[in-house]
């Protein structure tokens, strides 16, 4: 997939669109793989063409909570070109698929020489902390139920394909909650005809029905 | 001898001939206790630094209900939605507990803005640190007790605050916390029979926050760290005479 397929990529001039396809190489990820931590040394910039990615809060030997899911909307590490060190956050890949790796200091450098580059990222980063916002106001008034159509959707969102391995374990983790939980939030979705498991992946039936069932509801 | 007058950390850390510029234009302000600076649809006219008071973010899902997502204090600034995203925003902003705070015209932060420099740096790292609090906020409201979740709170807001009294009722705090009352008030009972703190009518005193710490949990530890890396505390005194002092 090209970088162009990248939304992000798409909003850059021309010329800043060239220098960054100088410096990018295209990558497979590869389900559940880390590819941003708090310890880790390496620091990429990831602009996502098909794969997916989750950005997790995770404690050592403790459960944690997804904030955020990344896909070819946008991109991992942008702070990394924007001259932040690594936070508290895991990036850990959900959907596999295609993404375009840049080392973060040469994107730093390019940021710092090219206003307009700085200023798309700027905003991209803003627009991550109202996604974070949005995800955590949800969790915070939402039951398992609508967290979970929440996250299907979302899920579905950032992918072009039909149908996405989502584990129960999986999804256990992205919303901080027991795999019990989740088996029956599933169970009840479907029940209702709007999601189905055909051979470990997980299909939705009924987009709209799922949009509704992931409504907010007051508690 | 006059002691130091409040200042807001993210102000002071900006360099001088930025704050000249805005000399003249900065404005010192009250901040009533449940104003709201701004709300979904409203189209912001001002930044606002808080000094001595606290202002929470409440995010509003398209039904009404609303969530707190962080609070902001001498830490922070409101309206950066403006040059980050669009004029208008999701978020509703109120005054959470009352006090001064400075205020500058959108149009004379713009012209900063744009010029790519030290406000656009302040903003982003300001904007990490936002994420920060918002995300380990939403793992402390999954996984953590009560306790731990008020004393986070406390905690984070007092660091944001000028002494150590929280204008707060009970009710207003389980809306922040996303619980019912009964369970904030068993919380507050505990922890003044722990010394931690006074509660009496609508107002929570902290008498010690190293009891506060010991019960916390990770969170406000974690928001903490990040905060100070991001936002480094200057020495510098305030910004000299904002309008509105005297």
């Amino acid at each position: 997939m090209n970088l162009t397929e990248n939304k992000l990529f798409a909003k850059l001039t021309p010329a800043d669109q060239a220098s960054l396809q100088k410096i990018s190489a295209r990558t497979e990820l590869q389900a559940r793989d880390v590819v941003g931590a708090p310890a880790m040394r390496d620091r990429h910039v990831y602009f996502l063409t098909s794969a997916s990615v989750a950005l997790l809060v995770r404690g050592p030997d403790k459960p944690g909570l997804a904030v955020g899911l990344v896909g070819p909307e946008g991109a991992v590490g942008a702070h990394f070109a924007l001259g932040m060190e690594p936070g508290i956050f895991t990036w850990q890949v959900q959907t596999p698929g295609t993404a375009w790796c840049i080392e973060g200091p040469a994107l730093e450098r390019l940021t710092q020489r090219r206003p307009a580059l700085m200023l798309t990222l700027s905003k991209y980063m803003w627009e991550l902390a109202q996604e974070v916002a949005a995800l955590a106001a949800f969790a915070q008034l939402n039951d398992v139920k609508p967290r979970l159509a929440r996250w299907i959707l979302s899920s579905y969102s950032r992918s072009r394909l039909k149908e996405l391995t989502l584990t129960q374990l999986h999804l256990a983790e992205m919303l901080g909650v027991r795999r019990a939980s989740i088996t029956l939030a599933a169970v009840e979705l479907k029940a209702q005809g709007l999601v189905e498991y055909r051979r470990g992946k997980l299909l939705v039936l009924d987009m709209p029905g799922l949009e509704a069932a992931a409504a907010a509801s007051i508690r | 001898m006059q002691a130091h007058p409040p200042s807001n950390r993210l102000l002071a850390s900006l360099p001088d001939d930025v704050l000249e510029r805005w000399s003249g234009r900065l404005e010192e302000i009250e901040l009533p206790l449940g104003h709201v600076l701004y709300e979904p649809g409203t189209e912001l006219s001002h930044v606002v630094f808080p000094l001595t008071s606290i202002v929470s973010l409440l995010y509003v899902m398209e039904n009404g209900a609303s969530a707190e997502i962080a609070v902001v204090g001498k830490d922070g600034l409101l309206g950066i939605s403006l040059f980050m995203g669009g004029e208008t925003t999701p978020s509703r902003a109120v005054v959470q507990s009352p006090g001064r705070a400075i205020r500058l015209p959108a149009a004379d932060l713009k012209k900063e803005f744009e010029r790519n420099g030290a406000v656009l740096h302040l903003f982003l790292r300001y904007t990490q640190a936002l994420i920060t609090q918002m995300a380990q906020t939403a793992v402390c409201n999954r996984h953590h007790s009560v306790r731990q979740q008020l004393c986070r709170w406390l905690l984070l807001s007092l660091d944001r605050l000028v002494g150590d009294d929280v204008q707060m009722t009970q009710e207003l705090i389980g809306n922040m916390l996303g619980v019912r009352r009964a369970g904030v008030t068993k919380e507050a009972v505990f922890l003044q029979g722990e010394g931690a703190i006074r509660y009496s009518r609508g107002r929570i005193t902290v008498l010690d926050r190293s009891i506060l710490e010991s019960l916390s949990c990770e969170c406000y530890a974690v928001v903490k760290r990040e905060t100070d890396r991001l936002l480094p505390q200057t020495a510098r005194p305030a910004v000299a005479n904002p309008r509105g002092t005297t």
